[in-house]
């Protein structure tokens, strides 16, 4: 598993490589918890068009990142969820938390008209 | 078709990936669909991370996977000798997590039963744990 993440104004945008089961979400927790605990970020957009497989784990994940960005008041968004991973999002409820968007620049502008409402 | 093997792996969490590879692997031979082996590879990974964080609660120990495919059917057995289930209906509760602190989504079970056909638990606490589940595979059968 990689995880890459880049911060753009107030917004993490956090992409991971390949699988996220109880292993490897640890790690993606630690990560996002850093940046999240720093000065004025508020907002993840989830890039998901690379991940391969996902367990409840990854939901447990999902989940605890969905309450920090919400306690910030933040906006907790999903970017290309593959087809073979819906079907968990969708059990979880996870997309009853998180909202969806076409690209990350649609998640930006979602992000940024957030702000205004 | 009729076939069987046994895999015996330390309950690491680098082994997750291991096992729920090993176990598709064998079920290829059934030519399932790739969402058939996406809904097996993620109800492995359900059931060996129980073994891993519940039964062992992460110290080390010794988990057994045995697979039997009879006709059309994988019968996936993942079997711990750690702490056990003391109330088995419970565990089987969705959201359902005996450990709230660890971010732990509690959707295990409810994984398993979704994904497979059937999923039987039993429990014998620090003796032995077993999860017996089973899947038929469809794609391959000529109507």
């Amino acid at each position: 598993m990689e995880f890459h993440t880049r911060v753009i104004e107030d917004t993490i945008i956090a992409k991971i490589v390949g699988e996220l089961d109880h292993h490897t979400s640890e790690d993606i927790r630690n990560q996002m918890d850093y940046l999240l605990s720093m000065n004025g970020v508020k907002n993840v957009i989830f890039d998901l068009s690379q991940l391969t497989f996902m367990d409840s784990s990854g939901v447990g994940m999902f989940m605890g990142r969905y309450k920090k960005v919400k306690a910030l008041k933040g906006v907790p968004l999903l970017v290309s969820i593959p087809l073979s991973i819906r079907k968990l999002f969708q059990m979880s409820g996870l997309f009853n938390i998180y909202g969806e968007c076409s690209n990350i620049e649609d998640g930006l502008n979602k992000v940024r008209r957030g702000k205004h409402e | 078709m009729n076939n069987k093997m046994k895999l015996e792996i330390l309950s690491k969490s680098e082994n997750e990936s291991f096992a729920r590879v090993v176990v598709s692997a064998f079920a290829a031979q059934l030519d399932p669909t790739l969402e058939e082996i996406t809904d097996i590879k993620t109800a492995v990974s359900e059931a060996v991370t129980n073994c891993i964080i519940h039964g062992y609660e992460n110290k080390c120990g010794i988990i057994h996977i045995q697979c039997e495919i009879i006709d059309h059917e994988v019968i996936i057995e993942i079997i711990d000798y750690g702490i056990g289930i003391g109330d088995i209906k419970r565990a089987r509760e969705p959201l359902y997590t005996s450990k709230p602190d660890q971010e732990r989504s509690g959707m295990g079970f409810t994984v398993m039963e979704s994904f497979m056909d059937e999923v039987e638990v039993l429990s014998i606490p620090h003796v032995e744990t077993k999860v017996i589940m089973k899947k038929k595979i469809i794609n391959n059968i000529d109507i």
